[in-house]
């Protein structure tokens, strides 16, 4: 067992190093985003207001406008790294306080929607494959190819009107108090976030189960009376979700991104309502903070199903400590 | 007549109405082991999937199976796998769960799983350490994969044992110890085994009965000693005769014109009248039964009594074949030579300080398992791969250097040596015509136009029709494909031809054909060749001079009929120990 | 074309519908999609605005018909550029290898890891930029993911026997790549596209929801959900048209996608 867990280490190590040039390169272009705004960066600073001539001569001194590229850029990580990314323009208040006020939310509303999509797309992939050419598999392909053509602004304002509206089974807007008026507020905007991403689970399962069923291993499992629920848990459950935790960070991108619409469509005090408003004001310090933070969580969960992958699928622990 | 398994009239329909197979009958005994032989398109494997009620969806079995004396429908059979009856697949690399440890795969079937119970089952097939129980499939060779199934198939203590193709994914040697493994297993727990091979030979070396399908029925049934001695349907004698012998060289090997035919095209008539050499207007008349002339041997042709006088002198008319003359002594003309070569891929030494030499006008035969280098070597001759050091020399030209050698000198070394994948198909572009294949060559090397005499002479050389050149891959079959691959090397007229496994993918009928073919061109129109291969019955047929390749290195080498004759090397005569059948 | 099951079939004549609306937008609608009637508001669905009128007083259901030309151009022009660059990438990546393999794929997983939407979002927003810059970065950003699935396609045939015939026969290899690799993988690629494009047609859309990209006032399916969505309760139809339409056309295609890539996948 001891080689077992040496090379997983080894492996785990292999990774994480790997991600910091990653990290390097992201926070680079993010930091460089200032540079797309249209005009002077000390006045999109000031957002637009008038301001005179020291005040701007402060401002650009403040944020080392005057310095040459690499060393702003040096001095913005230098700050990062301490969380600190200046402050609003909007609000004066600290970016990292507006981002940590709104980073709960957004995680509740990304596992609440991630729940859903698992506890409902892998069952729901694996049952229409093993249905093949049903008519439950013929519906479900059907669903899943709708599901993926709509959009979660799509499906929200749907679930919007309908479920909230007119039956008035749910609040429309908001995101309420205490636990479970909470997990109330948001559950429209977590199945509407789920819609899309689950049809894509649902595809992705379905076809990875698919595959599988049409291997040797199977077949020869079935030849020695190997009882069918031993079949799916042990044989094809297995190896049919290694392609599943593959696309994991295919589907985690689509939750972040959908929930950046959903918090739109139902006014949650989400990280993505307030990348969008920030984004819409030009406040570039708090547009930075928050494309950070977004593109390191990406990146952290990449790595995290990397190394659930590895502890799925032993051949790639070997292959990865053997370099 | 009720032994373990009675079938009757067994058929396997796709749900479109498409015949795979026609009715089979076939009974086996306990602690019998029969043989199922045929080629592609037999029936031979889909056959005993229906049987053990594994048949993959789209495909229908009908008929009778009786287990024990009782009627069982496929559902029934189904219940019965693991317990009463098994099948164990041709692939060992792809038959084991990859994400489970073998031993856990093997207790699967154990009534009473434990980790002495399964040290127990893998030491009955040849696995004497326990600690290979802990591994995954993917740490263990192909051998010791095939051995762990044959274990986990045996766990639940079957009755009934089908093995598909056992052995083809292996090396010979490998193949050899799980054979006996097999014959073994079957005679000491009473177990009916059915082997389902292409081989004849392997199919002789440990079945009691074999039967002989083709395009889907059975031709002929018979004890094995009687049929290989007396086979008594003409397909069967095309089979046998058409096999390369180990022993002797011929300087023709027999072949069965044309190709196996889909079952529903020959329905209603002798499926094998098209390519019968006694084939009478009565054989397409109505479809022959099957009728027993001895006990136990029957044959499905009308016309058996008849020419079974014939089909004798025909018999022995090979045995006394002409046996190619020995090859003239080793011409000091040297047309590849090779020095010191070596190859490694990474840390793996692939080959090592190789000297061989091919002299002018004859085809050297380079025999390695998997894994020997074999094929690296061939692919260092042509480019395809560049030795870490050593010297090639074609024709007096040392071979150029790709990093610094120009692309004209390049180009005018390749244009001398030649290659033949083993793949037939996946050979050729399936995009092109033939016609389109060739002209590219013959306009990237700046060959004079016309270049219509060039493609028709070529498609002569190869023995096909010139109206080929305009059809696609996909319009021929394998054995085809292989002659317009063979064609497409020889439009450049290179002096050596390498040729990597030309006929392993093929059936041995058309196998036959294309081994012709190059013993032509060799003797004929002055070609040499190397000839790279595992088989050594090929070999034998159309190699003058033999390379024995173990791990990277050359432990023999000399003229074909001494080496086969009086190996020198432990390794070669391992080797020829392991062909089924030989006799060393 | 031969084995379409009824379903496929009311796809393709979606998709033939809206993009009739795409090239005769104007000229199909009932009303003129530009008109703008402050006195009336936002007004039911009646006989004369079969689905109402959205705040400004304009006709729903003409802005959702002409409002298809934007969403059939710019995903055309994200899904072709998109797989053009990416195929010339996939080809020299795949076929050469090497440090050049190298460097293209660095570069391409970077880009995939970054999330796609977000960047969209950021830089369209920062810039101002209007819809032909969001089209612009959406057709950048689509290249990565392209790239990938014709490095693998080409990697396949690469190590085929027939294309290793090639070489040896001395084969240019420009000629290699463009007429033995590219014809055998074209296929595929172009099941992709179409998927390219129903996938594009959806983060376009999603892009004006937040009011970026499409320039105000443009009759656009994704801005009338950004305009129209203060009016949701009181004229539900001036959003849930444009919405409902999305949803078929992108589903369309991708049904129509998803058979192609059966039919070529080896």
């Amino acid at each position: 067992m001891t080689r077992m867990t040496g090379s997983l280490a080894r492996f785990v190590l292999w990774r994480l190093a790997g991600t910091i040039p990653l990290l390097l390169v992201i926070s680079f272009l993010v930091f460089v985003l200032v540079q797309l705004a249209p005009g002077d960066a000390a006045s999109a600073l000031t957002g637009g207001r008038p301001t005179s001539t020291e005040a701007l001569e402060a401002l650009r001194a403040k944020y080392n406008l005057n310095e040459p590229l690499p060393v702003q850029y040096g001095l913005w990580l230098w700050d990062a790294l301490h969380l600190d990314f200046g402050t609003s323009i909007q609000t004066r208040q600290p970016v990292v306080q507006a981002i940590a006020a709104r980073l709960g939310l957004s995680l509740w509303l990304t596992a609440y929607a991630t729940a859903i999509v698992l506890a409902f797309g892998i069952p729901l992939g694996i049952a229409a494959a093993l249905n093949r050419g049903g008519r439950f598999d013929r519906t479900i392909v059907t669903l899943s190819v709708l599901g993926v053509s709509t959009p979660a602004f799509v499906s929200g304002l749907f679930l919007l009107y309908y479920l909230g509206f007119v039956l008035g089974w749910f609040p429309v807007f908001g995101a309420g108090r205490g636990a479970l008026d909470r997990a109330w507020h948001l559950t429209l905007p977590a199945i509407a976030l789920a819609l899309t991403v689950m049809a894509i689970v649902v595809k992705i399962t379905r076809a990875a189960v698919l595959e599988e069923l049409e291997r040797d291993y199977i077949g020869f499992a079935r030849a020695r009376g190997v009882s069918s629920r031993r079949i799916v848990l042990h044989y094809l459950l297995r190896n049919a979700l290694v392609p599943v935790v593959t696309a994991a960070s295919v589907i985690l991108v689509a939750i972040m991104a959908g929930s950046i619409y959903v918090e739109t469509t139902f006014a949650l005090p989400g990280l993505g309502s307030l990348l969008v408003d920030a984004v819409r004001q030009r406040d570039i310090p708090l547009i930075q903070g928050a494309t950070l933070a977004f593109s390191v969580f990406v990146v952290a969960v990449n790595l995290a199903t990397d190394l659930i992958y590895a502890l799925i699928d032993p051949r790639i622990r070997f292959a990865g400590a053997a370099r | 007549m009720s032994g373990l398994l009675s079938v009757a009239g067994l058929t396997v329909h796709t749900d479109a109405g498409r015949t795979i197979v026609r009715g089979l009958d076939l009974t086996l005994g306990h602690g019998e082991t029969i043989g199922i032989v045929g080629e592609s398109g037999s029936g031979k494997s889909l056959s005993m999937r229906a049987l053990a009620g594994l048949l993959p969806s789209g495909l229908v079995a009908g008929g009778t199976v009786a287990i024990d004396g009782k009627d069982r429908t496929p559902g029934q059979r189904r219940a019965l796998l693991g317990d009463r009856i098994t099948m164990m697949f041709q692939d060992p690399f792809t038959m084991l769960n990859p994400l489970m440890r073998v031993g856990a795969q093997v207790a699967e079937g154990l009534a009473t799983p434990s980790r002495s119970a399964v040290a127990e089952r893998l030491a009955e097939v040849g696995i004497p350490d326990a600690a290979v129980a802990r591994r995954y499939p993917f740490e263990l060779s192909g051998g010791l994969r095939q051995r762990v199934g044959l274990a986990a198939a045996l766990a639940g203590d079957p009755d009934i044992l089908i093995a598909d193709e056992p052995s083809t994914a292996l090396d010979v040697t490998t193949q050899a110890e799980i054979l006996t493994l097999l014959r073994r297993a079957g005679a000491d727990r009473g177990m009916g085994l059915i082997l389902i091979t292409h081989d004849l030979r392997l199919a002789f070396s440990i079945c009691d009965r074999v039967l002989v399908l083709y395009a889907g029925g059975l031709v002929e049934v018979a004890p094995t000693s009687a049929l290989r001695a007396r086979p008594r349907h003409p397909y069967t004698q095309g089979l046998l005769l058409s096999e390369p012998p180990i022993d002797r060289r011929l300087s023709h090997l027999h072949t069965i014109p044309g190709g196996v035919p889909e079952p529903d095209d020959v329905a209603g008539r002798c499926s094998f009248a098209d390519r019968c050499d006694w084939a009478a207007d009565a054989c397409r008349a109505a479809e022959p039964p099957l009728v027993m002339a001895a006990p136990g041997h029957g044959s499905a042709c009308i016309r058996q009594n008849e020419i079974a006088k014939d089909m004798a002198t025909r018999r022995d008319a090979h045995s006394a074949a002409d046996i190619a003359g020995e090859a003239d002594a080793p011409s000091a003309d040297v047309l590849v030579r090779i020095e010191g070569l070596a190859k490694s891929f990474g840390a793996t030494r692939v080959l090592v300080d190789i000297d061989l030499d091919v002299p002018r006008g004859t085809c050297v035969g380079l025999v390695g398992e998997s894994g020997s280098g074999k094929t690296t070597l061939a692919r260092c001759l042509v480019g395809l791969e560049t030795a870490d050091a050593g010297a090639i020399e074609i024709d007096g030209v040392p071979a150029p250097d790709p990093a610094r050698a120009s692309g004209a000198d390049i180009a005018a070394f390749r244009r001398n040596v030649q290659f033949v994948f083993q793949d037939p198909y996946a050979t050729l572009n399936p995009r092109h015509t033939i016609r389109r294949c060739l002209t590219e060559i013959l306009r990237a090397n700046a060959v004079p136009k016309p270049h219509v005499d060039r493609m028709h002479a070529l498609m002569d050389q190869v023995g096909l029709p010139v109206t080929y050149l305009d059809r696609r891959p996909s319009q021929l079959s394998g054995g085809e494909r292989q002659r317009v691959a063979i064609a497409r090397a020889l439009a450049l007229s290179p002096r050596v031809l390498i040729c990597d496994e030309p006929v392993s993918a093929l059936d041995v009928s058309v196998q036959a054909q294309i081994l012709n073919l190059l013993t032509r061109l060799v003797r004929e129109d002055g070609l040499s060749c190397l000839f790279v291969t595992h088989d050594l019955s090929v070999v034998r047929q159309i190699a003058d001079h033999i390379c024995v390749l173990q791990e990277g290195r050359i432990v023999e080498a000399g003229p074909t009929e001494r080496v086969m004759r009086d190996p020198q090397h432990d390794y070669t005569r391992s080797l020829l120990a392991s062909v089924p059948g030989a006799v060393v | 074309m031969r084995r379409m099951s009824p379903l496929l079939w009311i796809a393709a004549l979606c998709v033939a519908i809206i993009l009739i609306c795409a090239a005769f937008g104007e000229t199909v609608a009932p009303q003129s999609p530009d008109t703008q009637r402050l006195l009336v508001g936002d007004t039911r669905p009646s006989a004369e605005f079969l689905a109402g009128t959205d705040n400004l007083g304009r006709d729903v259901l003409s802005r959702t018909i002409v409002g298809a030309r934007t969403a059939i151009l710019g995903p055309t022009v994200i899904a072709l550029g998109a797989f053009a660059i990416a195929t010339l990438l996939g080809l020299v990546a795949g076929y050469f290898g090497g440090r050049i393999d190298g460097a293209i794929m660095r570069t391409v997983d970077v880009i995939l890891a970054l999330p796609g939407p977000l960047i969209a979002i950021v830089v369209v927003g920062v810039t101002g930029g209007g819809y032909w810059t969001a089209v612009g970065v959406l057709t950048l950003l689509f290249v990565a993911p392209d790239t990938r699935i014709v490095r693998s396609a080409v990697l396949a045939q690469r190590s085929q026997p027939y294309i290793e015939a090639c070489r040896i026969q001395n084969i240019p290899r420009h000629r290699i790549l463009f007429v033995h690799i590219l014809p055998n993988v074209l296929p595929l690629i172009l099941s992709y596209v179409v998927l390219d494009f129903a996938f594009a047609l959806v983060n376009l859309a999603g892009l004006s929801f937040l009011g970026l990209g499409v320039e105000p006032g443009t009759a656009d399916w994704g801005r009338m959900l950004f305009e129209n969505r203060q009016i949701l309760f009181t004229n539900p139809a001036s959003v849930l048209l444009p919405a409902a339409t999305i949803v078929v056309t992108a589903g369309a295609i991708n049904m129509l996608g998803d058979h192609f890539r059966e039919r070529t996948a080896p």
